[in-house]
């Protein structure tokens, strides 16, 4: 006999039990029996035997028939669930700060997954996952961002695919922009013109990321710089880089 | 790959692995009980339909969770479906919808076995005495506590413990009678 037996009669266990299967009792007595089932068998025999009376009761209700749309809301929620991990996990990484060392080996990874899997061409999958990223883990280069004044204790990473159009951009310790302006990105051509890669903000701890989609393969660009410009961007840098970094000279580097 | 061929168990281990396929086709298969209970728990309107969404999400989110060892999915979506619902009519501080029992049977495509036994379940549910019946369902699907289920009829709170006590044994003695007479028919 278990001790939650001893203590009552056996009139008043099963009352607790029927109670606990209808989950009629407060919260703290319900804890109290969940934490019973783990080491009393008796306990468990007794909750079991109700088991088909609980199944009834909730298969009893009326039929009815969810709404048609309700399918596609349920997939739609868990496809924004299941977005490449990378991507989730940066968004709610708290700002790196001056740890932003520490999290290279990891935003590299994720930057790389974001290269080769966010345009989304295939269903998503572990499998995928795992040959997406180790696809992009050879071929992928990554450029150091320098900084300047303005961001003296700006750090960032570029990460490239040489003959693909995309490249992801991590940085941290930006410094933070008044509500009309944002960060652009800008794609340094050979004869020194400006192609805009897009523009993003940084989160209070000055930590943000872009992925860029470029009118040419990333081998054609000399470099990457970013400036800071009103909201929506310009067409061309308004203002001095903050930081910036250059293909040629990572691939020395390298 | 036909998901469809699928078990219950294997269709939670690629909602794990984050094939969404797989998740559809358990919604296909068990959308409309959930469904009906919360339902029945939060009558017609937006938030039912919200619970739902939350129930198949959840079960998404806690795939890895899932034990067939330890029971059968669709109890365990039920509860998952059940306790969101009592979040809700928590939240609402009302009553639980109104109460029936006696609807024209209708049937879960693809699940006759399923529709069957709800079947027997509705008529062991119909043949329990009243004020059984009453303390069951509100308790279980109007998320009162037994305090509260006394206190709402204004009878002492042994009376209701009785009554819920008797009720799920009598139900249980019901199902089992309605199984032996099918098992014999």
């Amino acid at each position: 006999m278990s001790s939650e037996k001893q203590r009552l009669s056996e009139e008043e266990f099963q009352d607790r039990v029927a109670a606990y299967c209808l989950g009629a009792l407060p919260p703290e007595e319900m804890a109290e029996i969940e934490a019973e089932l783990e080491h009393s068998p008796q306990l468990r025999e007794a909750v079991a035997a109700y088991d088909a009376s609980i199944a009834a009761l909730a298969l009893a209700p009326a039929i009815q028939t969810p709404p048609p749309g309700l399918r596609d809301r349920v997939l739609a929620q868990v496809g924004e669930a299941a977005a490449p991990p990378a991507d989730r996990t940066m968004r709610v990484l708290p700002a790196p700060k001056r740890r932003f060392n520490e999290y290279l080996p990891w935003l590299a990874a994720a930057a790389m997954f974001l290269l080769a899997v966010v345009s989304g061409a295939r269903a998503w999958t572990l499998q995928n996952d795992v040959t997406d990223l180790q696809q992009a883990l050879s071929t992928t280069q990554t450029v150091p961002m320098e900084n300047s004044s303005a961001a003296p204790n700006a750090q960032g990473r570029f990460y490239l695919a040489p003959d693909s159009h995309r490249g992801v951009l991590v940085v941290a310790d930006m410094p933070p922009l008044p509500s009309d302006r944002e960060y652009q990105l800008w794609l340094i051509r050979p004869d020194g013109g400006r192609e805009s890669g897009g523009t993003f903000r940084v989160d209070s701890g000055g930590y943000g990321t872009l992925l860029v989609q470029a009118s040419q393969p990333m081998h054609q660009y000399t470099g990457v710089g970013v400036t800071t410009e009103p909201m929506g961007g310009s067409v061309a840098p308004t203002t001095s880089r903050v930081i910036g970094g250059s293909f040629q000279k990572a691939r020395d580097d390298y | 790959m036909a998901y469809t061929n699928l078990s219950d168990e294997e269709l939670m281990t690629r909602c794990a692995h984050g094939e969404r396929e797989a998740l559809a086709v358990l919604y296909d298969r068990y959308a409309t009980p959930v469904f009906s209970l919360v339902m029945r728990m939060l009558g017609a309107g937006m938030t039912a339909e919200e619970v739902t969404q939350d129930t198949f999400v959840l079960l998404w989110r806690r795939a890895e969770q899932f034990s067939a060892e330890r029971g059968r999915l669709l109890p365990w979506l039920l509860t998952i479906a059940r306790n969101r619902a009592i979040d809700e009519l928590r939240r609402r501080q009302t009553g639980p919808a109104e109460v029936e029992l006696v609807d024209a049977v209708g049937g879960y495509p693809g699940l006759e076995e399923l529709t069957l036994q709800r079947i027997q379940m509705r008529r062991a549910l119909a043949q329990l005495p009243d004020a059984q019946r009453e303390a069951l369902e509100l308790a279980y699907y109007g998320g009162m506590t037994q305090q509260e289920v006394a206190e709402h009829l204004s009878l002492p709170l042994g009376t209701i413990k009785t009554r819920m006590r008797m009720g799920l044994q009598r139900l249980r003695d019901l199902l089992q009678e309605t199984a032996t007479l099918h098992d014999e028919s």
